[in-house]
């Protein structure tokens, strides 16, 4: 079975580990250099599964950074291989184990469609679903599609502020399924980067229980938003087993 | 609920919030899903519509008959209209979600009991949320001599949710509309009835004799909202002595009608056993590699690149594919017949193999599925663009050379015309041809979610007035494809509605029926 539990120090993504500065600094409750918002307890209280894929290091790197930022530590995996996707019935058995667990991640459609028939038949929540197109490691025209629910909304409207401060070209749209009738505040700002590298970050403040919901904008853009040459489709979610 | 949740047309906030109320007095609370999270997977849809024109309300998790029939009592208190799923995989047509917005779903997979397999007989009396890999389980656990006839996204996929929609896979009962035997259903008012002879007192052949008594009405309850299906008698394969595939590879696109009507020919002779696989060298192309990693332009792939693309990778403009059944001296004799068949054709490579994995698989058709193997293969193909849009068109032709090639040239015609590549799937039998055609979309695109729906829109309209019937369609088209058969049958299936549905709960819209 594919299921690797692994120490963030002991991955293969030891690269981040310069993101960690000051850990011990990192958990006292205020915000980080970043302007990010940190968890006031030494650990994490939710169980949270890191979905890999191939190449998505531009996500997955700042998502780790939050969460060890935030207590977890080591942050648990789960590597989408082909074995794992291909097989009948795989889904179901790993993400049995993972009961209550919040799920972050990007992925190709086909694995998306296979995991998230299996959350409805595990019985599973889907707190945030984003169809993206583009480069995810280059600064280049993107386009995002999201469904945000109430613990998720305003995704769209703090993506399009991180995109606006650089060059290229966007369409960000939003639909939340969610509307408690409390105005939602200020898009939270973060910091401006390739587009994958904000839904990292996002997607792992959204997991630890941090997100500040934000204004829902049906559609911002800037440009046409013509996909790039060789731009890539992934889907994002943040869900629950 | 939060003030925004959907509610069923018709129905006020404070009459839902009664009824919900009820269906957890009935199903427990764990069972009634409200929470727009929970009800995300419910919702997610592939078509060309947003999703808000197809949510749900509420979903219901429903574990026996007796708890079904207490929801419909609420359903028919409260006028709520509630939409049936087995597991609901209906991905391109659009998934778990109802034809219209506010139904609430009765999601079955909780009834996922087999209730008895006759392993003489090679048939399984089960329950909707069975799928096709508990049942090839069950199967192995017991060591019984059968294969499972599954449809493309096998594993995953209910039997009783496939036949109910006709759908098909690639042994001997592949057609599964034709390979099963009795049923039970709940009808609207909460009355059970059973079909064939399941009403008998110790009867010995429910899923053995189709027919029954009177007029045959198991059709009556596919692709309809007449009752719901509870249990049905799923027909087995029996393991066959031996199996060998064949492929015949055409590298002109002229070469596909002849290449048909000789395939329908050694069919009807039964020569080959079940039925097979015509797929188009971009289909072959799109079940292996996103098509960003060969074509960096826009729209759809301009013929010639297409051309030269399946030249380059040594891939054919065709690729006929089809199984024998028997024992060694058996299959040789067909597989010759076959190779001089087909070699009358012009093909450009014939290959013949046993299961020893020369012939590439596709995950369609092929000796794998056909000895009941299970494979989430056909997924590969929503990589193919990405962007999480396909919709699937599904004309059929009659097995003839020349109306299969009128309409794959009509239906590549339509999608290009829309900046939509053809990709074709084409499932032969001996007297028919289903086409299962995607049309491949961007959802973060608005101008592409406009064009795969005008472009769905085509399909339907053009390839119906030239003669090639849709046997299945997305929900948000069910009621233009059933004006496409005219108002004489739609006005009598709305008279069957009417008299077994009067409150109108049951699926309103499926196929077009209301009431």
């Amino acid at each position: 079975m594919s299921v690797r539990r692994r120490s963030f120090l002991q991955g293969s993504l030891s690269a981040s580990v310069l993101l960690l500065a000051a850990p011990a600094d990192l958990l006292m409750g205020r915000a980080d250099a970043a302007g990010l918002p940190v968890r006031s307890t030494a650990s994490g209280t939710r169980r949270i599964l890191l979905l890999r894929s191939a190449g998505d290091d531009a996500f997955a790197l700042p998502a780790l950074e939050i969460a060890l930022r935030n207590g977890y530590s080591p942050v648990e995996s789960l590597v989408l291989s082909e074995r794992l996707v291909g097989s009948p019935g795989a889904f179901t058995k790993v993400l049995s184990e993972y009961r209550g667990a919040r799920l972050i991640g990007v992925m190709d459609d086909r694995t998306h469609t296979l995991l998230e028939e299996t959350l409805r038949d595990l019985g599973g929540s889907v707190l945030c679903r984003g169809h993206h197109r583009g480069l995810l490691h280059e600064a280049a025209a993107s386009r995002h599609a999201f469904m945000t629910t109430g613990a998720t909304r305003g995704i769209g409207s703090a993506l399009a502020r991180a995109l606006t401060a650089q060059s290229a070209e966007f369409l960000v749209q939003e639909h939340s399924l969610f509307d408690d009738g409390v105005e939602a505040r200020d898009a939270l700002s973060l910091p401006a980067a390739p587009w994958a590298q904000v839904l990292g970050t996002s997607y792992a403040l959204m997991a630890v229980g941090l997100w500040t919901a934000g204004p829902v904008r049906a559609e911002q853009r800037r440009g046409t938003a013509a996909e790039p040459p060789r731009s890539q489709a992934v889907v994002s979610l943040v869900a629950e087993v | 609920m939060n003030k925004l949740s959907v509610l069923p047309a018709g129905v006020s906030a404070s009459a839902f919030a009664k009824a919900i109320e009820e269906f957890s007095e009935v199903l427990g609370r764990e069972h009634v899903i409200v929470e727009p999270e929970r009800l995300a997977p419910y919702r997610k849809v592939y078509i060309a519509v947003a999703e808000d024109a197809v949510a749900p309300s509420a979903a219901l998790m429903a574990s026996s008959v007796e708890e079904i029939q207490k929801i419909l009592a609420v359903c028919n208190r409260h006028k709520v209209p509630v939409w049936t799923i087995s597991t609901g995989r209906n991905i391109g047509m659009g998934s778990a979600a109802p034809a219209t917005r506010g139904q609430v779903i009765l999601d079955l997979k909780r009834m996922n009991r087999i209730i008895e397999v006759d392993a003489e007989l090679g048939s399984a009396l089960i329950e909707p949320g069975v799928t096709y890999l508990d049942l090839k389980d069950y199967i192995d656990e017991h060591k019984l001599p059968f294969w499972v006839d599954a449809p493309s996204p096998g594993p995953i996929v209910s039997p009783i949710g496939n036949t109910l929609e006709r759908g098909h896979g690639y042994t001997i009962n592949q057609d599964h509309m034709f390979s099963f035997s009795g049923m039970e259903v709940v009808l609207a008012n909460g009355e059970v009835i059973r079909t064939g002879f399941g009403p008998l007192p110790n009867c010995k052949s429910w899923q053995a004799f189709r027919a029954g008594y009177g007029p045959y009405i198991d059709g009556m309850f596919t692709q309809s909202n007449f009752g719901i299906v509870t249990k049905m008698g799923i027909w087995l394969t029996p393991v066959q002595e031996g199996a060998k595939s064949f492929v015949v590879y055409y590298n002109r696109r002229e070469d596909l009608a002849p290449a048909i009507d000789t395939f329908r020919k050694l069919r009807l002779a039964g020569t080959i056993s079940v039925s097979g696989s015509v797929l188009s060298g971009l289909t072959l192309l799109g079940f292996g590699l996103p098509k960003s990693s060969f074509y960096s332009g826009r729209g759809a792939i301009p013929r010639e690149e297409v051309d030269a693309l399946l030249k380059q990778r040594g891939l054919p403009q065709w690729r006929v594919g089809g199984v024998v059944y028997g024992d060694d001296e058996e299959t040789t004799i067909k597989l010759k017949k076959i190779r001089r068949a087909f070699e009358a054709t012009n093909p450009a490579q014939i290959l013949i193999e046993d299961s020893s994995g020369v012939v590439p698989s596709w995950g369609e058709g092929d000796l794998a599925s056909a000895t009941g193997q299970l494979s989430l293969d056909a997924f590969r193909i929503l990589n193919f663009v990405g962007g999480g849009g396909v919709m699937w068109h599904m004309p059929v032709s009659a097995m003839k050379g020349r109306y299969v090639e009128q309409l794959c040239t009509m239906s590549e015609e339509i999608l290009r015309r829309f900046g939509f590549d053809y990709l074709a799937m084409n499932w032969c039998s001996d007297r028919d041809m289903h086409q299962t055609t995607g049309i491949f979309f961007d959802r973060t695109d608005p101008a592409q979610m406009r064009a795969a729906h005008d472009c769905y829109d085509a399909l339907m309209q053009e390839t119906s007035r030239a003669g090639f019937g849709n046997y299945r369609c997305s929900i948000h088209y069910m009621d233009k494809a059933a004006e496409l058969f005219g108002p004489e049958l739609r006005s009598f299936l709305r008279s069957i509605k009417r008299a077994v549905d009067p409150a109108g709960i049951l699926a309103p819209g499926k196929s077009g029926i209301h009431i």
